[in-house]
């Protein structure tokens, strides 16, 4: 199909129906998802030649990547539910400000380095539900936490949920993350700083900023530097996990400082959970070890790592052609490692916490119910959204419609501006969608064509998508309604809303001015 | 934490039936695709427009 301003509206209305239904009418992700993929079908059927046929083959390859992307939604939030219905989440949220008495530094560790954490084992608005409340704690503002835990984590949502998001961007584009994940990590390292000075100042001022900013610049540094190197050495389903940890451990030894020093525990090797029952903190952190553990083992050892690759499930599409010409080779669908697929790897993990805590007597009567019950309600309906989305993404993606917007953004930016406008195209797709992960499915494929017609380097392109999308995804409105409720904010979601935003956009114009940058300087191209 | 506390059990069942159609549907439909049984394929395709209709109903 011809480009002309009409066709390429054609081609947008999908993504543009989406967009106006959540944030004009305030649709939620799964309803909003349906209304696109209608209108993906309807239009690519009407106005793009596609066939029944094409449009069926779609809706089985759109199948396959929303069980890639829903196996490890499913086991994250089953590891999440096992460590807090245990109380475990609880313990370590009190345990890390008892380690210093410097309250701009507890705010780091609670709002930048514990969030991150969080978001790294579990993510999908846990970071910001469990961190601001405990902020609150340490005598921050309802407002004040709420921003400081949603913009602490931002850097993290990529790699983090064991890198759901990143995931999708390679499943939809086909691409590994040998050549996916150092732009990215890079990109990220960037806004991991900018997020923690942006913790301070939100939380205690330009002058403390300052004061702390030594401090910020080595954690940065240490959890930039260690997501980069475990997501170019195969493990970046564990890139924002390991690197909070990494960050955590020396902010514990910052922490011996005596500038720093606080009381610790006062010698206490329990502490007291939410439900008012002691809980140990080295049983605590068992779990999440035995998921670094587990997720470790199964990448670097290579007879494990054999063995748990045996069993791939994937299917072989035909060539598939539309009514215009546009024509899609014959391909294999995704393929779903059903034993070593960090899903897999995740449920391991909390079969293991699980047996742990009950081992230690830290369930109550009718806690896996519990478990269970709280995972499935979470699970099913961001499911429904990520098929909707994903369907309506293929569908697009397979009719020529993502091609055909692909070159219009790039006649219409050119190449030297295009690399800034790449990390605001991710940010808008997740604050719209609520997610990282959606975003990289509705715009993942349309940068890469972008990039490729513009005669940039893909990688870049797509690492700066991703990073915007991370960082977009903290100030998405699902995330900030979920962070208000846990604050007894219900009634000023509009005043955080447009504080976060103000924030928030600092580390995503950073990204933009990184990416520029880099390509001025034939980075990639 | 509970991500949908008000979540009420005929919507919850609708929701859990939406997803079963919508994740099984696609796999009937490749195999009547791949058979080249285009009524069946047609069952298929309208069991996964009955899963979207019950996904925007639930959602």
């Amino acid at each position: 199909m011809p480009l002309t301003f009409f066709t390429w509206l054609l081609a947008f209305l999908p993504v543009a129906v989406v967009l106006a239904l959540m944030l004009g009418l305030k649709w939620g992700g799964s309803r909003a998802g349906v209304a696109g993929w209608t209108t993906a079908l309807l239009t690519a059927g009407l106005f793009f030649g596609a066939g029944a046929r094409l449009l069926a083959y779609t809706q089985v390859k759109g199948t396959l990547l929303t069980l890639d992307v829903c196996y490890v939604v499913w086991a994250a939030l089953l590891l999440y539910h096992v460590a807090n219905e245990a109380g475990a989440v609880d313990v370590i949220g009190k345990a890390l400000p008892a380690l210093t008495r410097e309250r701009a530094f507890q705010g780091l560790l609670l709002g930048w380095l514990f969030a991150s954490f969080l978001q790294g084992m579990g993510g999908f608005g846990v970071p910001v539900a469990v961190s601001a409340p405990l902020l609150v704690g340490l005598g921050y503002t309802p407002v004040q936490a709420v921003i400081m835990a949603c913009i602490g984590h931002g850097w993290a949502v990529n790699f983090g949920s064991m890198a759901t998001s990143f995931q999708t961007l390679m499943a939809v584009t086909g691409l590994p993350a040998e050549v996916l994940a150092p732009d990215s990590a890079i990109f990220l390292g960037g806004a991991c700083l900018a997020c923690g000075m942006v913790v301070t100042l939100v939380g205690d001022g330009w002058k403390k900023m300052f004061q702390l900013l030594p401090g910020t610049i080595l954690l940065s540094a240490v959890m930039g530097g260690t997501q980069y190197l475990l997501s170019t050495h195969g493990v970046y389903t564990l890139g924002a996990t390991g690197a909070a940890m990494a960050g955590l451990a020396v902010a514990i030894l910052i922490t011996r400082l005596p500038a720093y020093r606080g009381n610790g525990l006062n010698g206490a090797r329990h502490l007291i959970s939410g439900n008012g029952r002691p809980r140990s903190l080295w049983v605590a952190l068992s779990g999440y070890a035995a998921l670094v553990i587990l997720a470790f083992g199964m990448n670097l050892i290579p007879s494990i790592n054999r063995l748990v690759d045996h069993v791939q499930f994937s299917l072989p599409f035909p060539e598939l052609q539309t009514g215009l010409g546009f024509v899609v080779p014959a391909e294999m669908g995704r393929s779903i490692n059903i034993f070593g697929h960090p899903g897999a790897i995740l449920t391991y993990a909390s079969l293991v916490s699980y047996l742990i805590y009950r081992r230690a007597g830290y369930y109550e009567t009718g806690a896996l119910k519990r478990i269970l019950d709280n995972t499935s309600q979470g699970a099913v309906n961001s499911s429904l959204g990520v098929a909707a989305m994903v369907g309506m993404a293929v569908a697009m993606s397979n009719s020529g419609m993502t091609n055909l917007l692909a070159a219009g953004l790039s006649q219409g930016f050119g190449k030297s501006a295009y690399p800034a406008v790449a990390p605001l195209i991710g940010a808008l797709g997740a604050f719209i969608t609520g997610s990282n992960n959606n975003s990289n499915v509705l715009f993942g494929m349309l940068q890469y064509r972008t990039a490729e017609l513009l005669g940039l380097g893909v990688p870049l392109i797509l690492g700066a998508q991703t990073a915007g999308g991370s960082l977009g995804s903290i100030m998405a409105p699902a995330k900030v309604i979920v962070g208000c409720s846990t604050v007894g904010l219900g009634d000023n979601e509009g005043v955080v809303m447009g504080k976060i935003l103000i924030y928030g956009i600092g580390p995503v114009l950073l990204v933009a001015l990184l990416a520029l940058a880099f390509s001025w300087l034939g980075w990639g191209a | 934490m509970n991500h949908h506390p008000r979540t009420r059990p005929w919507r919850a069942r609708l929701q859990a039936v939406a997803l079963a159609l919508i994740l099984g549907a696609p796999f009937g439909l490749y195999a009547a695709l791949q058979s080249g049984n285009a009524p069946l394929a047609v069952f298929f395709f309208a069991l996964l427009v009955l899963s979207m209709a019950l996904t925007y109903l639930s959602g």
